[in-house]
């Protein structure tokens, strides 16, 4: 263990893992939690088979428990040995215990934009803990793809740099198992952030984005979805730092929740007093499919300028009866129907991936997924 | 010519309060029906009825559609046995495209009918065509089912599905109400071009003028939930002139 390390771990262990007290983890109280349902997984949990993109992506990072395989090259994407960095940023216990127990991590430079998109595929059975910091030239463009199908805990987090001009489109998928999946994004001037955020299982997952806006017309879009089942825990928590005036972002997040699922959505706002022109948007919306099913929504706006746009709406309901009465009195069948109302809810999560081949696969991946889970409930309903 | 629905002594209720109170209508196949009627006579009750909504229950009566009886069939089995509603207020659905929604609903009607897919270019095609004859592009069978449509546009949207599905009986209720005089028009070519010896229609509406482009075999009058008269399309026109007066006060007679 380097002296970083060591520092770390006692800063961890003096810290403890996050509790209901520390107002950011108010949702999600991490140490009784983990404890509850965190290791090892709950018999019978079992996550989503993931979806293949290999054909799309010739370059992948495969993590396994916690260690880098490298699939393909390419000129573009520049990688190092990894090192422990300790970071300037707001800790908590669990990003400590991250820097301390890390081995291996992501360091890559993106010089100019490369010809393929980047996969990254983390899979394990044992807990492990993986660190990432990519930094992206001015005017480069990455799309990163991120799987994570493991069935131990996973601690995940990751520093991005967006130089002026860059963009980064990312797609998320998260599979399984519990595991904490953090990212701090700074983003110089006209910088373009597309993120894809999807959660198809997993007894205790936390998606934790912070986003810095710090140069003029930089422009975040966080887009998630959340398909709650069983007893699972999942929260997409995001904090976007408008520091620079004519910044923007726009935030949504689409919950579909079973049987005693929680969701939970915390986006927070912050616009700095000079930051004047800022257009700040975020729209949550949930369908409860069930009476045991929660969601917890909250939003949190900090505002310093005076001359800002910003909104946020919160939906959250039952599925649409007269949607699906319109569908059914077309001749489409009521298992059919509700998938296809699901399926509509969360394509507006899956409209915002930008790269066309991706965004179909990942369409024809849910419709299947989403049809496999209502069928499988079907089956469980008329067992009873 | 034989009878497609048969509908005798219905009373309805929603939430327990009684609509339709002792309604008899038989239509042939073939015919078509129009329904008219003040507000809140029943006509858009009737119209759930016949569909299969959740919510309207039918306390006496029967309903038999080609000798069977429809209330014990559930809404998609309804649609499979050959009921169409064209809605008076069409759904918006977000991240549906047109195309999908119809080529899904084709698809389980012919599932449900024992009979063959039909493959997608094939279906394209015809979809194409149809939409051509209600003044429709590619773009609005592209965009989200009715999302950002104008009232006229879901109108003919309604009537596009009416074409493709091929049913044996159509509701239309108030398909006129919000188009203007050439979307009316465009409509009601579009609904002529459907009528044959087999389809029958039933046509909600307030008002005569969409009946001086959908002639009528047969006007009623509806009020308090029954029919109060009925006859030829010359009907249509004397309530234009006169107005339903008469029949609300001989309802009230009734009910008194």
């Amino acid at each position: 263990m380097l002296d970083v390390q060591h520092e770390a771990l006692a800063h961890a262990e003096a810290q403890g893992l996050p509790t209901r007290r520390d107002e950011a983890w108010h949702y999600t109280d991490w140490a009784r939690l983990i404890e509850k349902k965190g290791i090892p997984p709950k018999e019978g949990e079992k996550g989503a088979t993931p979806l293949d993109l290999h054909a799309l992506t010739p370059v992948r990072a495969h993590f396994h428990n916690g260690i880098m395989a490298l699939h393909g090259t390419d000129a573009a994407l520049v990688l190092v040995p990894y090192t422990p960095q300790a970071a300037t940023l707001n800790f908590d216990g669990l990003a400590s215990y991250n820097l301390a127990q890390a081995q291996d991590g992501l360091t890559l430079h993106v010089p100019t934009t490369p010809a393929q998109p980047l996969e990254v595929y983390v899979s394990g059975d044992a807990p492990a803990a993986m660190r990432h910091h990519i930094t992206i030239a001015a005017g480069a463009e990455l799309t990163l793809i991120e799987h994570v199908n493991c069935t131990a805990p996973q601690n995940i987090w990751g520093h991005i740099s967006l130089a002026e001009g860059a963009s980064l489109h990312m797609v998320r998928l998260h599979y399984g198992s519990t595991s904490v999946n953090t990212r701090h994004i700074d983003m110089a001037a006209s910088t373009q952030l597309h993120l894809s955020d999807f959660i198809l299982g997993g007894a205790l997952v936390r998606h934790e984005t912070h986003i810095n806006l710090q140069g003029e017309q930089a422009e975040a879009h966080l887009h998630s979805a959340v398909l709650g089942q069983g007893k699972n825990h999942n929260d997409i928590s995001c904090v976007l730092n408008h520091q620079a005036p004519h910044t923007r972002s726009h935030t949504t997040a689409h919950n579909v929740l079973r049987q005693s699922a929680r969701g939970i959505f915390q986006g927070k706002v912050i616009v700095a007093r000079d930051a004047q022109h800022v257009d700040a948007r975020q729209h949550v919306a949930a369908i409860m499919l069930s009476d045991e099913a929660e969601m917890d929504t909250k939003p949190e706006l900090e505002i310093y300028a005076d001359d800002v746009a910003c909104a946020h709406g919160a939906a959250i309901g039952a599925l649409d009866e007269a949607a699906l009465f319109f569908l059914r009195a077309r001749g489409i069948a009521d298992a059919q129907a509700r998938q296809l109302l699901i399926t509509a809810f969360i394509e507006r999560t899956t409209a915002t991936i930008a790269a066309p081949a991706i965004k179909e696969a990942v369409q024809a991946y849910l419709a299947i997924f989403i049809t496999e889970l209502e069928d499988e409930l079907e089956e469980a309903n008329h067992a009873l | 010519m034989s009878t497609l629905l048969q509908i005798e002594n219905l009373h309805v209720s929603v939430e327990e309060k009684p609509i339709l109170q002792g309604l008899d209508l038989t239509i042939n196949e073939g015919e078509v029906h129009a329904l008219m009627g003040p507000n809140g006579s029943g006509k858009s009750t009737l119209s759930y009825v016949l569909a299969g909504r959740e919510g309207y229950e039918i306390t006496q009566g029967t309903i038999l559609f080609d000798g069977k009886d429809l209330a014990s069939l559930n809404p998609e089995q309804r649609a499979h046995a050959g009921v169409f509603l064209a809605f008076q207020y069409p759904l918006e659905i977000a991240g549906i495209t047109n195309m999908t929604f119809l080529k899904t609903a084709y698809d389980a009607l012919r599932q449900a009918r024992g009979e063959a897919a039909v493959n997608s270019a094939d279906f394209l095609r015809m979809v194409r065509e149809k939409a051509a004859q209600l003044g429709m592009n590619d773009d609005m069978l592209r965009r989200q089912l009715n999302v950002g449509f104008s009232g006229g546009e879901k109108k003919r949207n309604e009537i596009l599905q009416l074409a493709v599905l091929d049913p044996r009986f159509a509701i239309l209720d108030e398909t006129d109400s919000g188009l203007d005089i050439d979307a009316l028009k465009v409509v009601a070519e579009g609904v002529n071009a459907l009528r044959d010896d087999k389809r029958s229609m039933l046509l909600i509406t307030h008002y005569q003028r969409l009946l001086d482009f959908i002639k009528p075999d047969v006007v009623h009058v509806m009020v308090a939930g029954r029919l109060v008269a009925s006859g030829d399309a010359t009907l249509a026109l004397k309530l234009e002139a006169e107005g339903y007066a008469t029949y609300i006060e001989a309802a009230q007679a009734h009910h008194a």
